[in-house]
């Protein structure tokens, strides 16, 4: 690889063959050729590196949630606690190196109980991190310089000496840094993703591609993030499936519900409506070998056990069924009613999302008015969104529609009442306030034609407000 | 057809009236009404105004008459007929729109005679001494006991809000009658009140024959025409006639917006937020004898009613004079005689038999001017007062001052120590240049020792006879613009910078340069909003407070005209 | 020995010998299933009760106008119910939403509904909506569920109706599939109707007045007969009654017939 460095164009970094050859990084590229002929020479990218290494960083998802990168070359994987997954440390090590051998990349691999002694092992190739050069310390050229005139040449060396002495004379980030080294210290990595706070996997020796299998499993690592909710007390609003394909490719899978939950029937309920509401539906390539559940966010939910009472029963019931139906037809397809004080007709009344991350208790439980005995429905059964323009002829000046015509049928008026006269919301508008401004005002009627169907009409606009005022219908009543 | 509007509700009565009394009566006058009544919640405070209003019209007429010659280049003469067109053609009658606590509906009520004046604002006192501060709490049986002389016009509806009672009212009996007020009880007795206009007017039609009315309007809510067959039936079962009314809270269809503003600071609401406490429509203004007719097309009656009630109506504030106690002067005596009296005593005893001519030549002018404007009983008891305070062991320090140094009947009654003789006084400093009102005495007295003042003069003439005066607040420009501003949902930021470029509390308004200096842009729709919303509310009644100081003795029952509080 | 003939064996494991109360309650369940009276005297009497509340039933309207009146009619019979918590499922697609419109709350609360116990489900088409109504019918969060479909669509067949009406029998849902602009065709539903609009006794100063419906019953399984009939709905009461079909007043109660005298008296 080349790319130009100090003025010239100079070698980046040579692959094993080339070092064999006695190339170096740093190396000018005229030497090189110079040296090697037929150098086989490409450019230095280091942006398709750091994509590749992060396509690197997603594969290795599957071991751990807990991966970081470190450009140019390594990777920190967190597997504490997932080692079992794959029996032992040794054995997911191993399943890393033949995952990497498989995609046709070498990689060096070291297991550490710190991030940087496992860094450290890995980039030197050490076995031990007594084995560790002193370069390790990151301290700069002149500390290392010195600590090798000193006789230090690695970790292990230093790790026998007393520190006081060491931190007086090269500083105490090296002595920070060695400690790390040597385990004794522990700073946690920073991850790509922010943690679930519960994640339950299973690999397989044989990839497994059909949907049943899929599917069971799913549904015994439900059964256990359900268990684990149960034992901190809580249930979750948000889980994530992640199946891992043996060929590298991750496919996830999120499931949200309105109340928080861990009960494992109802979630594999949902995760089969999230499976079948696919537009593509999941191709598992030559099988998944890992399949992972998260749960990225829960809430408190206390144990409390389901009354007798029919109530609580049915209000379960209708929350499951919001959520089904919201995974398998989207959220904003299930509604309810809402109110909203306005005498404005449409803007009164809305539907909003039934299952909402707000808590039931802040929605304004909505007091619909009550109806007066004897008083017929001053409103419509229906509205139309948008209100149907129609022709009237009505007496003049702000008398009564007499007929109207909608749809090319001619409606005559045996009965009517009104007007109810509906002002503007003066205050919508920066000018409202002042007259003659141009808003208009809505005189209702409530119409009965001679066929005994009944509508609710409108005139857009007083006569002294606009010359011609043009009239709707905006409703029909029962 | 002619028309009289008879329930509109002004800014007196505090955030529920968009405009001030003097709008309605220009209103009234430019749609050609027969008679305009201002009839606020439980209070008769603005009907002054309105009255001043209209006896000002004239003036103001001919005045922006001759303004407009002076504009059209043509000779600043009014004729004869001019003249007289510029007297309004309108009468002006005052009342109150009672509110009560205990669920009757609202009934506006107008004395048809100075009795049933007194009756009036008796009725509102009880109200008024039975709530903190400020507010009325009224029950139905209060106006049974005050019914005489007093129009009722029911309304189908009641618009009370909760009230706070007052923790201990005053217990005090009045010499006519007997009744005990009683002490507030923690039981609640079970309402006997009418809860429906129906009930009103089942109680009161057999008791009130030909002087209860019922108060309809139609505001195009959809139902008019039903409702109105509907009060048409129930009054007609009880003999009690429709009255027609648009029952206005603003003078203009304009001032709508300004009326859901106050609307949203009574609530303490913002303009978006207030949702159905608004009023639907605009309808609620002063309209013609025509529109009223064509409203009314149903029951013409309704509207021919108003100007039977107004012709039953003889009171005209005009009848309310001021009336002094009587206490001061002894029987047998007349208070000039009596101040007479006192003063030749005092100055023949300071100054011997043979008085120097100066001082004789003032009391005699002095005493002409009080006799002329019968004004002996003010400065007799205000020599009252003095005399007591002198008398106490040891005395209570109090002196004259202001311009009543200049009287020398003051200095006789011993009110005041400047000694004629030997200063120039000068009475005419001491007469105010508006001769129907008594010249300003203002005495002080000994500040620790004010209470014994204050109880004797309760002692003297009764609790019921003195009260501290109480003005009307009104809302400065500062305080305008911050409770326009909250009730438009403007952040407090952008408020309280809009409140501090108000130039003192005098000013009419934000100034335009102040207002680019705060880094406002004056053309900003918003801003000029506010601007103008607040432009309205300022001069606005806000609230009643004490006036500091000062006493009104009267010697009828003071609440028989301005209310107690 | 006295053998039990096989005909009145009992169909339950061998070993359980079955009560006489538990016979007595499955004989009951099966011969007497609930029924939803309308309120109206003569319709209910022509319906031998009213309708089986644990069942499927179908409206279409008159003319393609009638469309409202059919959803009006479904709903106002679902709210016939007794109280209960579960609530009213509304499921229809964005092709009724478009020629329909909304159902108004306002409107709904007017008419002695209660629009907080009400779901909306809105679907692209109309196979999901079959689906969703299903989902409804058997998840007992429904005390009914109103389908309102659009057109003639052929999805709507004998077997998606017995689909809904076995899963409203098992959970003792109500089932009403509203086909406003559809001829009628072959269904499992327990009862079919065609409703219209109708004239309303007028209120004062000749008002439109109460919600009025010209019903007939088409087809009925358990086998009463086709009739005809006026029906007003009544919000007070949440009841329909009878309506005279020459549009003449009726006896309807309300207080702006009345006096202040009779008032007294009452």
């Amino acid at each position: 690889m080349v790319e130009k460095q100090r003025g010239a164009m100079r070698l980046a970094a040579c692959d094993p063959a080339a070092h064999a050859l006695g190339l170096t990084a740093g190396m000018a590229l005229a030497d090189a050729r110079a040296r090697v002929p037929d150098l086989a020479v490409f450019d230095h990218d280091p942006v398709a590196d750091l994509n590749l290494l992060g396509w690197l960083a997603d594969g290795c998802e599957r071991y751990t949630p807990a991966c970081m990168l470190v450009p140019p070359q390594g990777l920190l994987l967190d597997i504490t606690g997932c080692e079992h997954v794959f029996g032992d440390a040794a054995r997911l090590a191993k399943d890393l190196h033949a995952r990497f051998s498989r995609h046709g990349l070498s990689c060096r691999i070291a297991l550490g109980r710190t991030p940087d002694s496992a860094q450290a092992k890995a980039k030197y190739a050490a076995r031990a991190i007594s084995d560790v050069p002193v370069e390790a310390l990151d301290g700069g050229d002149k500390v290392h310089k010195a600590l090798r005139r000193a006789g230090l040449r690695s970790i292990g060396d230093l790790a026998v000496r007393p520190r006081k002495p060491l931190a007086a004379r090269f500083g105490k980030a090296v002595v920070v840094r060695l400690a790390r080294l040597l385990e004794e210290e522990d700073p946690r990595i920073t991850p790509r993703r922010s943690l679930p706070i519960i994640h339950v996997a299973q690999n397989f020796a044989e990839p497994i591609s059909r949907t049943n299998d899929v599917l069971a499993t799913i549904e015994m690592l439900a059964g256990n993030a359900a268990l684990q909710l149960q034992e901190r007390g809580q249930g979750g609003r948000r889980f994530e499936i992640c199946l891992f394909r043996s060929d590298g490719h991750v496919a996830r899978l999120a499931v949200d519900t309105g109340t928080p939950t861990r009960d494992a029937a109802l979630l594999m309920r949902l995760i089969r409506e999230r499976i079948d509401a696919l537009s593509d539906p999941l191709d598992p390539g030559f099988g998944y070998d890992l399949i992972r559940l998260e749960v990225p966010i829960a809430e408190v939910l206390a144990n409390v056990q389901v009354g007798l009472e029919t109530k609580i029963d049915t209000d379960a019931a209708a929350a499951a069924l919001i959520d089904r139906l919201s995974v398998r037809l989207g959220a904003e397809r299930v509604r309810q009613f809402h109110a909203r004080q306005s005498h404005i007709p449409e803007r009164a009344a809305l539907e909003r999302v039934a299952q909402s991350d707000v808590a039931k208790a802040d929605w304004p439980k909505a007091d619909w008015p009550k109806p007066v005995p004897g008083e017929p429905a001053m409103r419509p059964f229906r509205l139309f969104e948008t209100p149907q323009p129609i022709e009237v002829t009505a007496g003049f000046p702000e008398g009564e529609p007499r007929s109207f015509r909608w749809r090319r049928h001619v409606h005559r008026v045996t009965r009517v009442e009104g007007p109810e006269r509906i002002s503007p919301e003066w205050w919508r508008h920066p000018r409202g306030y002042a007259p003659g401004n141009g808003s208009l005002t809505r005189d209702y009627y409530r119409v009965e034609d001679n066929e005994g169907r009944r509508f609710w009409l409108f005139r857009r606009g007083l006569y002294d407000e606009i010359e011609r005022p043009l009239w709707y219908l905006h409703g029909i009543f029962a | 057809m002619s028309y009289a509007e008879l329930a509109c509700t002004s800014s007196y009565s505090f955030l529920r009236g968009a405009s001030p009394p003097s709008d309605y009566v220009a209103e009234g006058i430019r749609r050609g009404l027969t008679a305009i009544g201002i009839a606020d919640r439980n209070t008769v405070s603005g009907v002054v105004r309105a009255w001043k209003a209209l006896g000002d019209a004239p003036d103001e007429a001919r005045s922006a008459l001759l303004a407009a010659k002076r504009d059209a280049g043509e000779p600043e003469q009014l004729t004869e007929a001019e003249k007289a067109a510029c007297e309004p053609n309108i009468r002006f009658l005052a009342g109150s729109r009672l509110v009560f606590s205990d669920g009757t509906p609202d009934i506006i009520a107008y004395p048809a005679t100075r009795q049933g004046w007194g009756n009036l604002t008796r009725l509102l006192t009880v109200g008024n001494m039975r709530a903190t501060k400020g507010s009325c709490i009224l029950k139905f049986d209060d106006l049974r006991d005050h019914l005489d002389d007093l129009l009722l016009i029911v309304m189908p509806y009641a618009t009370a809000d909760a009230e706070e009672a007052h923790k201990s009212p005053p217990l005090y009996a009045f010499k006519e009658t007997a009744k005990p007020i009683a002490a507030p009880s923690h039981l609640k007795l079970v309402s006997t009140a009418p809860q429906d206009w129906e009930s009103v007017l089942r109680r009161l039609a057999p008791v009130h024959v030909g002087k209860l009315w019922l108060g309809v309007s139609t505001h195009h809510r959809g139902k008019d025409k039903r409702q109105l067959a509907r009060y048409r039936q129930v009054a007609n079962a009880f003999d009690v006639p429709l009255l027609a009314t648009n029952d206005p809270l603003y003078a203009t269809r304009d001032q709508r917006p300004l009326h859901d503003i106050i609307t949203c600071i009574r609530m303490g609401t913002t303009i978006q937020k207030a949702g159905f406490a608004l009023e639907a429509n605009a309808e609620r203004y002063i309209k013609s004898a025509d529109d009223m007719a064509h409203l009314f097309h149903a029951c013409p009656e309704a509207v021919a009613e108003t100007e039977r009630f107004a012709a039953h109506i003889h009171f005209d504030l005009e009848q309310l004079k001021y009336e002094y106690p009587h206490e001061p002067v002894p029987g047998g005596w007349t208070p000039d005689d009596w101040l007479a009296h006192l003063v030749w005593t005092a100055a023949h005893e300071r100054y011997g038999a043979e008085l120097p001519e100066k001082i004789r030549k003032s009391i005699e002018t002095e005493l002409a001017f009080i006799r002329t404007e019968k004004f002996a009983y003010y400065f007799l008891t205000v020599h009252d007062l003095v005399k007591f305070a002198r008398d106490q062991k040891p005395p209570i320090l109090c002196q004259g001052r202001g311009s009543a140094a200049n009287s020398t009947v003051c200095f006789l009654l011993g009110v005041t120590s400047v000694d004629p003789l030997t200063n120039t006084l000068l009475f005419s400093r001491f007469i105010s240049s508006d001769r129907k009102e008594p010249p300003d005495i203002d005495v002080d007295f000994e500040h620790e020792r004010r209470e014994e003042v204050m109880q004797y003069i309760y002692r003297r003439y009764g609790r019921h006879r003195a009260a501290i005066a109480a003005t009307i607040i009104h809302y400065r420009p500062r305080s305008a613009v911050r409770e326009v501003g909250k009730a438009l949902g403007l952040t407090e930021d952008i408020t309280t910078r809009m409140v501090s470029t108000v130039w003192g509390s005098f000013g009419s308004g934000p100034d335009e340069r102040r207002l680019v200096e705060a880094g406002f842009d004056p053309d900003n729709p918003e801003i000029a909003r506010l601007k103008a919303l607040s432009e309205q509310l300022i001069k606005f009644p806000r609230h009643l407070s004490q006036h500091v100081g000062g006493f009104i003795l009267t010697e009828n029952r003071l609440d028989e005209r301005p209310q107690f509080h | 020995m006295n053998k039990k003939p096989n005909h009145i064996q009992p169909t339950l494991s061998a070993g359980a010998f079955p009560s006489v109360q538990g016979m007595w309650k499955q004989y009951q369940s099966d011969a007497a299933q609930s029924l939803l009276p309308t309120g109206a005297p003569y319709v209910d009497e022509r319906l031998r009760g009213g309708i089986t509340q644990a069942g499927l039933h179908e409206f279409f309207g008159g003319a393609k106008a009638d469309s409202h009146a059919a959803a009006a009619f479904a709903l106002l019979l679902a709210w016939r119910l007794p109280e209960s918590d579960a609530g009213i499922f509304w499921i229809s697609g964005d092709k009724e939403r478009q020629t329909s419109g909304r159902l108004y709350p306002y409107g709904l609360s007017a008419m002695g509904g209660d629009p907080a116990r009400m779901l909306l489900v809105q679907t692209a088409d109309l196979r999901d909506a079959l689906r969703a109504a299903a989902d409804a019918i058997r998840s007992k969060a429904a005390s009914a569920v109103i389908l309102e479909t659009h057109g003639n669509a052929r999805l709507v067949d004998l077997t998606s109706t017995r689909r809904l009406a076995l899963a409203a029998a098992e959970t003792g849902v109500l089932a009403l599939l509203v086909r406003g602009d559809a001829v009628p065709m072959p269904s499992a539903a327990r009862t079919r109707w065609r409703i219209c609009s109708a004239p309303s006794a007028p209120l004062p100063g000749n008002a439109p007045g109460l919600p009025t419906f010209d019903i007939s019953l088409l087809r009925h399984r358990g086998g009463a007969a086709p009739f005809a009939a006026r029906v007003t709905w009544d919000h007070a009461t949440r009841s329909f009654f009878d309506a005279p079909l020459s549009g003449g007043l009726s006896a309807i109660v309300t207080d702006t017939e009345t006096g202040p005298a009779s008032r007294q008296r009452a």
